[in-house]
């Protein structure tokens, strides 16, 4: 089991170096740098061009980037071309906030789905099986941005029952649980915003992953043993489906993250993926490679946690 | 179950491939959901091949009123079935238009990423050892990203004109393919047929192509049709930020976006509901083929 | 969301705005009448109260408060409530006292001796006096100085000796005691009541800033929490989602009336939407949202000048745009009367000269060009333009009529091209239509190359752009758009334009002291720039401010939403 750990750990290096050079690599895609979103005809040229020297636009693309890498290594990301802020203090102060939005947009999406997904999986072909399964298409095939803007104007707008955006009621200085409280009924729009379409093909995944092994041999043995059907499902069959569920939280991450930059726009909820929004507009290059390094790193680093979740439970896997 | 199967039963098929065909259409037939999406498909296809023919009027041209006026927002009349939009052309023109980009991106996003990432996985399968780790750690760093943040940084970057879109997208999208066919080619390599091929003097070239990748079709033209359906969603999402394909080009996506604001979505309807729903019933019918599909193609899946 | 790029866009609007403001000789007395201040007034019914929060949405976060320093996100309006200048402008565009309650022009017009307040404190509670001004002047000019304005204060006496390193102290800022301070400037120059107003030159203190090397100036921590000396002082921050202002109880003009403002941060959308829900008193709407927000019960419309205009900028170098005769026919075959109704929504004021109708340089009699496809037409056909049938484009020795044109990725802007492809449709042009972003649209017109240096602008740049631009009353600011010396690269003659007499004229401007021969002057060259159409504009824009009606003495104009923030109170009485 140490072995195998170490070995996935140093398989992530080529990974993290590859990150590195992604990240890098597509900010040199953009015609203009950063620096052009400030040219208005008020400002000096000379002092732009000062600028852009001091954040070593000059330099070759090579030398940028192992400066940059360096730097990196150093822990530090460098500083935002306009605000001349810290990248890595503008992230992580907008870190828990997207954590929060994807961490309980995830935790949505699995603990609705899997039950769902079971007893889709279970009345096979029954009425259940085909309301449930027509919901999953539908979430599948609405995009999240349009479902954000309807859950906004049905369930704000029009009904009055949550607020429309932000994350928190500012100003009101509300403590212990009515502040938890208040925080929640700020989360619940952008989370269902966010989760659904998660929702929808986890669903998707454990009824299909559940019908596998209902259909496999051990699962006929012990049904054929006359074991109870509900220790048949639960203790046999569910379990061995809940594995390779596991796996898909490594897609699920990314596109999890992927898609909290349109729900952040829509909910003006401050955290990484409005940042990363208009750091797109603004050229904000520093800003861009530091959060893709970052997000990419969350997303190894999750990997890598349901890898080792995976070996651990899985007991068909060899660590040598 | 173990491939074995599928592989005899693809080697049968080079004799008597047409009865495949039939098989796979029989079976896929029996899937009604399926054979909806097809027809609905199918309808939205030639609705798009055929758009000059039936659009009403020109997608980029605004109608004026008596008075000399663009004849913005007007409601859905026998004139202008689903109105017009806030210069004037006629929404149910740019609809039709509109189905032709949208469907178009997601064709075309998905033979980019396919033929990206079967050339990859292929390559990644067949040869194995270095290539293979070269190819497959490349495929794990991208699959790092949030690919949404990626095509919307190369789109804004390169500038989001039509082709741009789609080929961004297939080149961000690849990944999937590539670990799909690697995966399915590490199988039939070491697959009876291909070690005799091998061992009858076969070069590695002909391996690929006549028995590796007829054998690794099914699992790639089942991706492929669900990612039609992921692209056209993307492109929607490019288009709510702002980089998606821009007007006057219609796309459904940046049609559909105008429900964000307020007054379109709450007083002017006929702007945002007929894309809305041409996407969705794209999209799910394209899911309920690759269902079809799926089911069709890999027997032993038979739920 | 096509608003976020929309944002950078208006914020760099608003930075123009603040920035651009340039003055009229006017301006260079203090008026006759002094601005009231805050007082209640007994006859009203209900008069004003203490106490309240007034919450307002801004469309990005301002990571960086210090004047000084590069202005990032929406900062015009965060600036307004921390900081004073020595003075600033009114609605009707005139220099009024701020921290100075008075000034004086010397006779060969060349020193203003400014006279301060003696009770303004900063929000730590330090005073502020004579030298705070001078410091923030001379940083503006400190040879380290990275934050771009030293133009502003380039014109003042010693100033560029100082920048050079050959003094130790800027001759022309001259202290006479804790109040008072005179500044001198090279050659007489009205603009430099523009920088000392608080858009350029908001004042800063020197026991904070005054130690700190100049290199650390964009980093350090006062960017985030400045102490100023305005109406309110900033107490909590948290990116991206919201600022929290609280009154500054010892403000020398009298402590404001509520007791704290919140900016809060969100894309207009969303922020229409938080205002529907009630989250938010204060938006600025999108023209089309009118008759959304009409409707809610609480809501007051106010809709006002919004002090900047939309044009077509044309390649002067582009072989089919060169000759005037060719862009006089352009002009006259758009519908320019209903392209901005529409890409408006009736909120516009088709213009004929680059420059806001409002303002005394606008010339009163050019006539532009009225939309006459037919006309247009022959003015084409006669110009040797004609109509090739196979392409159904007009060609002229084998170059077709065609062109490049670049929009930034604004609705408006997107209504625009629409319409205007379809004029010029008509009349046999073609356009070819890119929708890009700001970043994009500034490296179109300004071309680098891959050292970012500038290089020589040529007919394949582009063809055509759309873009607008905030500009105060004054003509002055449009010089760097229109004299041919801004052609050169890195200029911003982004059309190189050049004509000699509108060069000269540039010159008489900038020296010419009375109002009268600068209008004389003024109004010559834009109707030279309205015979020529180097730029065809468009329409001058409309903002539209919405407020909860629980917040009085909301009066927002030219100079933005909260230049009065001082008189506004809260009635939650009902």
């Amino acid at each position: 089991m140490q072995d195998y750990l170490v070995r996935r750990l140093l398989q992530s290096i080529p990974l993290l170096i590859g990150i590195t050079l992604i990240s890098f690599a597509i900010m040199q895609l953009a015609p203009g740098d950063p620096m052009s979103t400030m040219i208005s005809p008020d400002l000096d040229m000379e002092a732009v061009d000062a600028r852009r020297a001091e954040l070593g636009l000059d330099q070759p693309i090579y030398v940028q980037y192992f400066r940059w890498l360096s730097e990196l290594l150093s822990g530090n990301m460098g500083y935002a071309v306009q605000s001349g802020r810290p990248v890595l203090q503008m992230i992580v102060e907008r870190i828990p906030a997207t954590l929060l939005l994807t961490a309980s947009a995830l935790a949505f999406a699995y603990i609705v789905a899997v039950p769902l997904g079971v007893i889709s999986a279970l009345k096979q072909h029954n009425l259940a099986d085909y309301l449930l399964t027509l919901f999953a298409f539908l979430g599948i095939s609405t995009p999240s941005f349009f479902a954000g803007i309807l859950l906004v104007y049905v369930f704000a707008i029009q009904l009055n029952l949550l607020p429309t955006s932000g994350h928190y009621s500012i100003g009101e200085g509300l403590i212990g649980f009515a502040a938890t409280a208040d925080r929640l009924r700020y989360l619940l729009l952008p989370m269902l915003a966010l989760g659904t379409r998660h929702l929808a093909q986890v669903m998707r995944f454990t009824r299909s992953s559940m019908l596998d092994v209902l259909n496999q041999d051990y699962i006929r043995t012990a049904r054929a043993k006359g074991i109870h059907e509900r220790v048949v499902v639960y203790k046999h069959a569910l379990r061995n489906a809940l594995l390779p569920i596991v796996t898909l939280l490594g897609l699920t991450l990314p596109a999890l993250i992927g898609g909290s930059f349109i729900i952040e726009t829509i909910f003006a909820w401050p955290g990484m993926g409005r940042l990363g929004v208009n750091a797109i507009f603004a050229r904000e290059y520093p800003i861009l490679m530091g959060l893709n390094v970052l997000v990419a790193c969350m997303v190894l680093m999750g990997n890598l946690l349901a890898d080792v979740m995976y070996a651990f439970v899985d007991p068909r896997i060899q660590y040598s | 179950m173990d491939g074995s199967v599928s592989g005899g039963k693809v080697e049968k098929s080079a004799i008597a491939g047409h009865s495949l065909l039939q098989q796979v259409w029989r079976r896929f037939r029996r899937h009604k959901l399926a054979l909806g999406g097809l027809v609905v498909v199918g309808l939205f296809v030639l609705m798009s091949v055929f758009a000059p023919m039936i659009a009403p009027y020109n997608p980029y041209r605004s109608f004026t009123r008596s008075d000399g006026s663009y004849a913005s927002w007007e409601r859905p009349s026998a004139k202008h079935w689903l109105g017009t939009d806030d210069v004037g052309r006629d929404v149910l023109s740019r609809l039709i238009f509109a189905g032709r980009v949208s469907m178009s991106v997601g064709l075309v996003a998905v033979l980019v990423a396919t033929a990206i990432g079967v050339a990859l996985g292929a390559t990644a399968g067949f040869f194995g050892g270095l290539v293979d780790n070269v190819i497959m750690r490349l495929t794990d760093t991208v699959l790092c990203f949030p690919v949404l943040f990626l095509v919307l940084i190369v789109a804004t970057m390169v500038g989001p004109s039509i082709y741009n879109i789609m080929i961004i997208i297939g080149c961000v999208y690849w990944t999937r393919v590539c670990r799909l066919v690697r995966a399915e080619f590490l199988r039939l390599r070491e697959m009876e047929f291909t070690e005799a091929s091998r061992a009858l003097g076969a070069s590695s070239n002909r391996i690929i192509w006549r028995h590796l990748i007829p054998n690794a079709i099914s699992p790639i033209v089942v991706f492929g049709t669900l990612f039609i359906a992921e692209a056209i969603l993307i492109e929607a999402s490019l288009s709510f930020l702002g980089a998606g394909v821009q007007p006057p080009v219609a796309s459904w996506g940046n049609m559909l976006h105008q429900a964000s604001s307020f007054v379109v979505l709450s007083r002017r309807p006929w702007l945002w509901i007929p894309p809305g729903l041409a996407i969705m019933a794209v999209v799910l019918s394209v899911n309920f083929i690759g269902d079809g599909l799926r089911e069709a193609l890999d027997p032993h899946q038979q739920l | 969301m096509r608003r976020l790029s929309g944002s950078k866009f208006w914020t760099l609007f608003i930075a123009a705005v603040v920035i651009m403001v340039s003055l009229s000789v006017v301006g260079c007395q203090p008026p006759e009448e002094e601005v009231e201040p805050p007082e209640e007034d007994p006859d009203e019914e209900v008069g004003p109260t203490e106490g309240g929060t007034v919450r307002i949405a801004i469309s990005s976060d301002p990571e960086n408060l210090n004047p000084l320093i590069l202005p990032t996100g929406v900062v015009a309006p965060v600036f307004e409530c921390l900081f004073n200048g020595l003075v600033r402008d009114n609605p009707d565009w005139e220099w009024v006292p701020d921290a100075a309650e008075d000034w004086e022009v010397s006779d060969d017009g060349r020193t203003v001796t400014f006279f301060l307040h003696d009770d303004i404190t900063f929000h730590d509670g330090e005073p502020m006096t004579a030298h705070d001004v001078k410091f923030t002047l001379q940083s503006m000019a400190h040879p380290d100085y990275i934050g771009g304005q030293f133009g502003y204060v380039s014109t003042i006496l010693g100033a560029e000796e100082y920048r050079e390193g050959e003094a130790d102290d800027v001759e022309g800022l001259e202290v006479i005691d804790d109040h008072t301070i005179a500044i001198t400037t090279v050659e007489p120059d009205a603009s430099i009541f523009n920088t000392v107003s608080r858009g350029i030159a908001a004042i800063l203190p020197e026991h904070i800033l005054g130690d700190v090397p100049h290199e650390e100036w964009q980093r350090h921590e006062f960017n985030q929490k400045p102490i100023g000396t305005g109406p309110f002082k900033i107490v909590e921050r948290e990116a991206d989602s919201h600022l929290t202002l609280e009154a500054h109880d010892d403000y020398f003009k009298g402590r404001p009336y509520i007791d704290r403002l919140i900016f809060r941060i969100g894309d207009d959308q969303a922020m229409l939407g938080a205002f529907m829900n009630e989250e938010v008193d204060i938006i600025e709407a999108p023209a089309e949202e009118v008759e959304t927000v009409e409707d809610l019960p609480f809501a007051n419309v106010h809709v006002h000048e919004g002090g900047s205009f939309n044009y077509l900028g044309l390649n002067n170098l582009h072989p089919c745009l060169g000759q005037p005769e060719v862009r006089q026919a352009i002009a006259t075959a758009l519908n320019i009367k209903e392209i901005t109704a529409t890409a408006t929504q009736g909120y516009g004021e088709p213009i004929i000269a680059p420059h806001t109708p409002s303002s005394w340089a606008y010339p009163a009699d050019c006539e532009g060009w009225p939309y006459d496809p037919d006309k247009a037409a022959e003015m084409l056909d006669d110009l040797g333009w004609e109509v090739n049938p196979d392409t159904g484009i007009r060609e002229k020795d084998g170059v077709k009529m065609s062109y490049d044109w670049y929009n930034v990725d604004r609705d408006e802007h997107r209504r625009i091209a629409s319409l205007v492809q379809q004029n010029l449709e008509d009349v046999n042009i073609e356009l070819d239509i890119q929708v890009i972003d700001f970043a994009t649209m500034t490296h179109v017109l300004l071309p680098r190359d891959a050292d970012g240096a500038g290089v020589e602008r040529s007919k394949d740049d582009f063809g055509i752009y759309t873009l607008g631009l905030t500009v105060g009353p004054d003509p002055q600011g449009m010089e760097r758009q229109f004299h041919s010396r801004h052609s050169e690269p890195g200029g911003h003659n982004y059309v190189s334009y050049s004509n000699e007499r509108v060069d000269e004229l540039w010159g008489e401007v900038r020296t010419a002291l009375d109002l009268d021969q600068r209008r004389e002057l003024a109004q010559e060259l834009y109707s030279i720039l309205c015979r020529e159409v180097p730029w065809i504009p468009l329409y001058a824009t409309t903002d539209i401010s919405v407020a909860h009606d629980r917040v009085q003495g909301f009066e927002p104009n030219v100079l933005g939403q909260v230049w009065n923030v001082t008189e506004w109170w809260v009635d939650d009485g009902s």
